[in-house]
């Protein structure tokens, strides 16, 4: 990444942080923060976890929309970022410089993106259906949007900095992150069921959307 | 030893969970993932201006992948947990400072 992009990303990314956080502090009590620890170490773990997809390549779950429709989108941000610095400070997985542009895609885009997307798709089934029936197929696809959304801003952040013509940047990270999506959905759809079996009272999203 | 029992009576499916998760990141592929992928086929380098202490997951040279994968995996927890403890015992003292009551 060229300096240009670091910085513009740097300071989106931090803007959002610090509106975030506004509203994020007032979900902390007694209850939500051990829920939030929990989600967070549980995704750290899970994006460790790379299972292999065709053409040598591995994809792992994100956990974004999977935090989301359990805290909220503000709460997710949040985990979502928390995890990257741990990952980029200790692991070194992703760099110092390419930080703010991570969180820009994967945390602020992706989350933000996917729960806009689940409540506008869930608004406009309401409408055709009595009960919503498509809840899990509405999951899977924000879950799948929010890779998707991810891949295609970093393609295009790496374009701008001008290392490869941007065209063929977002092709290929639309195209592999298309698939390393589909596993992301399907993880997400499991979980969520399992979690609502179990423990419906900490499903955030609800019916309606 | 009775309270750590009863930890364990009420929260035994998170700890299974996480001791599963820990195993299973030993299988986890070494093949690159979606970005990396990518970076591979324009062949673009990343430059490194910072060097963390746990690079690349690996804690010490003389351990197998299998068991720096799950030593991370333990060290990234304990991590997040020390910072939500730090947050929580932040927002604690704030609560009692302000006299404020966010609960719900």
């Amino acid at each position: 990444m060229n300096t240009p992009v670091i910085v513009t990303t740097y300071t989106l990314s931090s803007g959002y942080l610090i509106y975030f956080w506004q509203k994020v502090k007032k979900q902390f009590n007694e209850q939500s923060v051990p829920k939030i620890a929990l989600l967070a170490a549980f995704i750290f773990v899970a994006q460790m976890i790379n299972i292999p997809i065709s053409e040598g390549t591995s994809g792992h779950l994100l956990g974004g929309f999977l935090a989301a429709s359990l805290l909220g989108p503000f709460a997710s941000v949040f985990l979502i970022s928390l995890v990257l610095v741990v990952q980029m400070f200790v692991f070194q997985d992703g760099g110092l410089t390419a930080l703010g542009a991570n969180i820009l895609n994967m945390g602020i885009a992706g989350v933000c993106g996917s729960y806009l997307f689940f409540k506008i798709i869930s608004k406009l089934e309401a409408q055709f259906f009595q009960k919503n029936q498509l809840i899990l197929f509405n999951i899977f696809m924000s879950a799948w949007l929010s890779v998707e959304i991810g891949a295609i801003l970093c393609g295009i952040e790496l374009g701008l900095s001008g290392f490869a013509d941007w065209k063929i940047v977002v092709g290929l990270m639309s195209g592999v992150h298309a698939i390393i999506g589909v596993l992301e959905g399907i993880l997400t759809v499991f979980i969520y069921q399992a979690i609502r079996h179990i423990r419906p009272d900490l499903i955030y999203i609800n019916q309606k959307g | 030893m009775e309270r750590l029992y009863q930890f364990f009576r009420k929260y035994w499916l998170i700890v299974f969970a996480f001791i599963l998760l820990i195993f299973l990141t030993t299988l986890s592929s070494t093949h690159p993932d979606g970005l990396e992928w990518t970076a591979q086929k324009l062949g673009l380098k990343e430059k490194e201006i910072y060097h963390s202490p746990v690079a690349d997951y690996t804690i010490s040279e003389h351990f197998t992948p299998m068991l720096n994968q799950m030593l991370s995996a333990v060290l990234g927890i304990l991590i997040i947990f020390t910072i939500f403890w730090l947050i929580k015992k932040k927002f604690s003292r704030y609560k009692n400072n302000k006299k404020m009551s966010h609960a719900t």
